[in-house]
């Protein structure tokens, strides 16, 4: 991560073109929710959810083990990867045994997350994503911005660019036109890809069933073509029984695009079975832990009920002015700041927790009820647990004396009305006038006189 | 979503009343109202007592600790919020009335977990105790609506702590409405104004950049005034505007339900 | 990492407890509730239809045989190839495809229906409120009839349809009593993308025409 939050903030919000777009998608993302709107217990679904995904995390050992049992029964395979250098690893060698040369990705954070794309690419496998934001994102050499809308940020100009320079043709900023341009482009990698690698939005213990959300078709694709396909799925992201995935999936495709289904909910039980004509020979489970279960136990437990909607994202007023990449974060957003660093406790990681001003509008659309503003308290709080600064010790101590709250209330005032752009810090008046106070005096020494 | 917290008692109070004699009330004044805006408090005291209250300020009450928990140090807020907690806790019973939905959030959702954070347990049973008293002043004078004929049309500033830790948003517009008042569509009434406390000090462009996208969005050709009903936002959003010479006025929600104010906007 | 060594990891952090959170407290629900629609539903049909037709795919209903031969020529669009997948339903028009010399398909492998255009497949079931089609792998024997052809015929019976993506999953072990397929695909209209500036364009992987004839014969 480069720079500080600050300075990377500083530079999207110098960007004009950038604050266009974050604003027209996240304004469309929450309009499309709203319209999506057909449930009439919504709430009560939520507090269930909430409960539920607890109920999950409770008793998290014994739900993997019933997951893994299932998976192979069906006949998969699971993996468990205390790391991203051990889920690479165990991609990298299944990619290896099998001679894989070109690996069809669709879309998942949690491989971003863990860098799995470079590991693959670092002993010469081609990677394609084929999500197509994803694979815009790829093509420019970029990151995404937006954990469901990989390319929000990009403009159909901008698309139009890349693709015309992959093309070698001229291409319209249509995206009809470039839609069939990945179509086309993609559908020859699909037929000659070696292994497909998908994530997971649920695995369903009790019959070791892998869910997929899906609106373009990609996650069929990598699914159902090539000979091996690869899960790669957070531990967290499971529930135990058919009447939780219900419930979840009641609630997800209606947070992320306002939808009732997404377009494919793709169930995955097991590799091909006798008599089938396609689907993979192998399926493989790789269960990453990589931070998560430090996570439990720590008042912050409650970040591994996300089932990555990304409403949070869109109703977030920081979001909506920085966008994603500000962020310095595969997961941006009120999630990001939550979740990156209880990944990676690193300074630049921590330091996210500021990137909010606690409007708490991410918990209110939060379909599984995280206390997302005070998991970032609770962020604060740990990043300041070296002590207060002397400023707020000394605040604590006036203030917490009733004379001498008066007094400096009273001193207060009349340094706002004497000298009002120097007595807070230069940080709010370089681009606010502090106002003058209204009224003078005592409020509370008036009314006690009967003055009011 | 969850189920409306910050209900107010006050029609059960409002029973109790004999004639004249107006109901006791706890005004907590906070420091911002007290330190920026006595005037408005005024205005707010003589709300009160035109729906039948008798407000006073318990001498010892001082911050609900809200700057210190905000920024991360819960032992520094939890020191201060205890000075207010047992001021209010030895204040004659009924409702305590909070002009502010941020300080009213601090201290009717957040105490609790803030003496628990800090491993208070008397405090916190005291703040748990307490909770069920504390009504956000919309709310209370919400109870007890009265018609009038004033002038103007003004814009309102849903502030974030009030809309969605108290869920409090048709009362300030009731109020404002039944006052005589129009209020005009302002798409963005209901996203934060990006004070946000030490947000607006350690993050100063992007809250700076969030009171500009609010301001942009005004319809600054059909109203008189913006209005509110937490100063902080208020201050946010008034500090930006005299910043970028936008004179329009800034009113809280008191000084236009004051009984004795102006009969126009200005 | 083997399996004990992660899942003692976990378990050890489980047994940390769950610090409670007092500002915004974890409430337990008993029971795990379906969605309650604000719309009543009736006429399971007309419901699937409708809401086939919302989600930008083509319903049709068909009562007689001579209903389905308009739709099937009107899909056909003087194409002369179809791949058909092996559920029971296609049976229903192999005999209206021969009378058209129609070269069908029955493919081997993804490979083969590279350049196809039109896949038929029947349905293991179909869904009202979402107008979903259900596909199963274990009868349609086939992933990709229903995903490469640019258009998909899906023959769905009418008393297959269920109301409510929740009467399918709570009910799993009646829809499928032998644990569910190797891929049971939930197919809600046709392939859709909002990648390019949140523009929706249709038919990015999956098919760009989604046809649905409800056989009520």
């Amino acid at each position: 991560m480069s720079d500080d939050l600050r300075t990377r903030a500083t530079e999207a919000l110098a960007d004009r073109g950038l604050h266009e777009a974050l604003a027209r998608a996240t304004d469309r993302f929450v309009e499309i929710r709203r319209a999506g709107d057909d449930v009439a217990n919504l709430d009560a679904l939520k507090r269930a959810a909430r409960w539920q995904r607890h109920r999950v995390m409770e008793r998290l050992p014994e739900i993997l083990e019933r997951f893994a049992d299932a998976v192979g029964r069906a006949g998969g395979v699971v993996h468990w990867a205390a790391d991203a250098a051990e889920a690479n690893d165990i991609v990298g060698d299944l990619a290896a045994r099998h001679a894989v040369r070109t690996v069809v990705k669709s879309k998942s954070m949690l491989t971003e997350e863990i860098g799995l794309n470079e590991a693959l690419e670092a002993v010469g496998i081609d990677v394609v994503e084929t999500d197509l934001g994803e694979w815009i994102v790829q093509l420019a050499g970029d990151r995404p911005s937006h954990i469901l809308g990989p390319a929000i940020h990009y403009t159909r100009e901008r698309v139009a660019e890349l693709f015309s320079a992959r093309a070698g043709e001229e291409l319209p900023p249509d995206p009809e036109v470039l839609c069939a341009y990945a179509r086309a482009s993609l559908r020859e990698r699909f037929l000659e890809a070696d292994m497909g690698i998908s994530g997971c939005n649920f695995g369903v213990a009790e019959t070791g069933t892998v869910v997929l959300v899906t609106n373009e078709g990609n996650g069929r694709m990598v699914t159902s073509v090539p000979p091996i396909h690869v899960v790669v799925m957070g531990m967290e992201r499971i529930v135990e029984t058919w009447d939780q995935l219900d419930l979840m999936m009641t609630l997800l495709p209606r947070s992320a695009t306002g939808q009732q289904l997404s377009v494919y909910t793709t169930q995955v039980t097991g590799p091909r079975r006798d008599g089938e004509i396609d689907g993979p020979d192998e399926l493989h489970v790789v269960i990453v832990d990589n931070g998560r279960s430090h996570v439990l136990g720590t008042g912050a437990h409650e970040m591994l009920h996300c089932i990555r909607c990304s409403a949070c994202l869109n109703v977030c007023p920081v979001y909506r002015q920085i966008g994603g990449h500000a962020y310095g974060s595969v997961y941006s957003g009120p999630m990001g700041a939550v979740l990156t660093p209880l990944l990676d406790p690193s300074p630049a990681a921590t330091e996210l927790a500021n990137a909010s001003s606690l409007c708490s509008a991410c918990h209110e659309v939060c379909p599984v009820g995280i206390p997302l503003q005070d998991l970032l308290l609770l962020r604060r709080a740990d990043n300041a647990a070296g002590g207060a600064p002397a400023a707020f010790r000394a605040w604590a101590k006036v203030w917490s004396r009733p004379a001498a709250y008066r007094a400096s209330i009273a001193a207060v005032q009349t340094g706002a009305r004497m000298v009002p752009d120097t007595f807070v810090p230069s940080a709010w008046t370089d681009g606010r006038t502090v106002p003058r106070p209204r009224g003078r005096g005592s409020l509370r020494e008036r009314l006690a006189r009967g003055e009011i | 979503m969850e189920a409306p917290s910050g209900a107010s008692n006050a029609s059960a109070y409002h029973a109790e009343m004999d004639g004249d004699t107006k109901i006791p009330l706890i005004l907590f004044p906070t420091c911002v109202m007290e330190a920026m805006a006595p005037a408005v408090g005024e205005a707010v005291v003589r709300t009160l007592r035109d729906r039948g209250f008798a407000p006073s300020i318990p001498p010892d009450a001082t911050c609900c600790g809200q700057p210190a928990w905000n920024a991360g140090y819960p032992e520094e807020a939890a020191t201060v919020a205890r000075t207010t907690l047992a001021a209010l806790t030895d204040a004659p019973s009924g409702p305590v009335c909070v002009p502010a939905g941020s300080c009213a959030t601090m201290m009717r959702v957040y105490w609790p977990e803030l003496f628990r954070r800090v491993g208070d347990e008397e405090a916190r049973a005291a703040a748990v105790e307490i909770a069920d008293r504390i009504v956000e002043f919309t709310r209370l004078v919400a109870d007890d609506r009265r018609q009038a004929d004033r002038q103007g049309t003004v814009a309102y500033h849903h502030s974030c702590h009030m809309l969605r830790e108290l869920h409090i948003h048709d009362e300030p517009v009731a109020l404002l409405t039944d006052a005589g008042y129009a209020v005009a569509d302002w798409d963005d009434d209901d996203r934060c104004c990006g004070f946000g406390g030490l947000f607006s000090v350690k993050e100063p462009e992007i809250s700076v950049a969030m009171a500009d996208e609010k301001i942009d969005g005004l319809p600054l050709d059909g109203i008189e005034a913006l209005v509110g009903s937490d100063l902080s936002c208020l201050l946010q959003l008034e500090g930006r505007m005299r910043r970028r010479g936008i004179d329009l006025p800034v009113r809280h929600i008191a000084e236009l339900l004051d009984p004795s104010g102006p009969t126009d906007v200005r | 990492m083997d399996r004990d060594a992660f899942l003692a990891r976990v378990r050890r952090r489980v047994d940390l407890g769950f610090p409670p959170n007092a500002a915004h407290p974890l409430a337990r629900v008993d029971d795990v509730p379906e969605a309650v629609y604000t719309e009543p539903l009736d006429d399971l049909v007309g419901a699937f239809v409708a809401a086939v037709r919302r989600q930008g795919g083509e319903p049709h209903r068909a009562t007689t045989m001579e209903a389905l031969e308009t739709v099937l020529d009107d899909v056909l669009a003087g194409a002369g190839t179809v791949a058909v997948s092996a559920d029971p339903e296609v049976a229903l028009v192999t005999d209206l495809l021969d009378d058209r010399s129609i070269d069908i398909v029955h493919p081997r492998g993804a490979n083969e229906l590279a350049d196809v255009p039109i896949g038929v497949t029947g349905a293991a079931g179909a869904i009202a409120r979402t107008g979903t089609v259900v596909v199963a792998s274990s009868r349609a024997a086939s992933r990709s009839v229903s995903l490469i052809p640019p258009v998909h015929l899906a023959l769905v019976p009418a008393g297959s349809i269920v109301a409510t993506p929740s009467d399918w999953w709570r009910n799993m072990d009646d829809r499928h009593p032998d644990g569910p397929p190797s891929q049971l695909v939930f197919i809600t209209g046709p392939s859709k993308s909002a990648d390019i500036e949140l523009t929706l364009t249709v038919g990015v992987h999956g098919p760009k025409r989604l046809v649905v004839v409800v056989w009520e014969g």
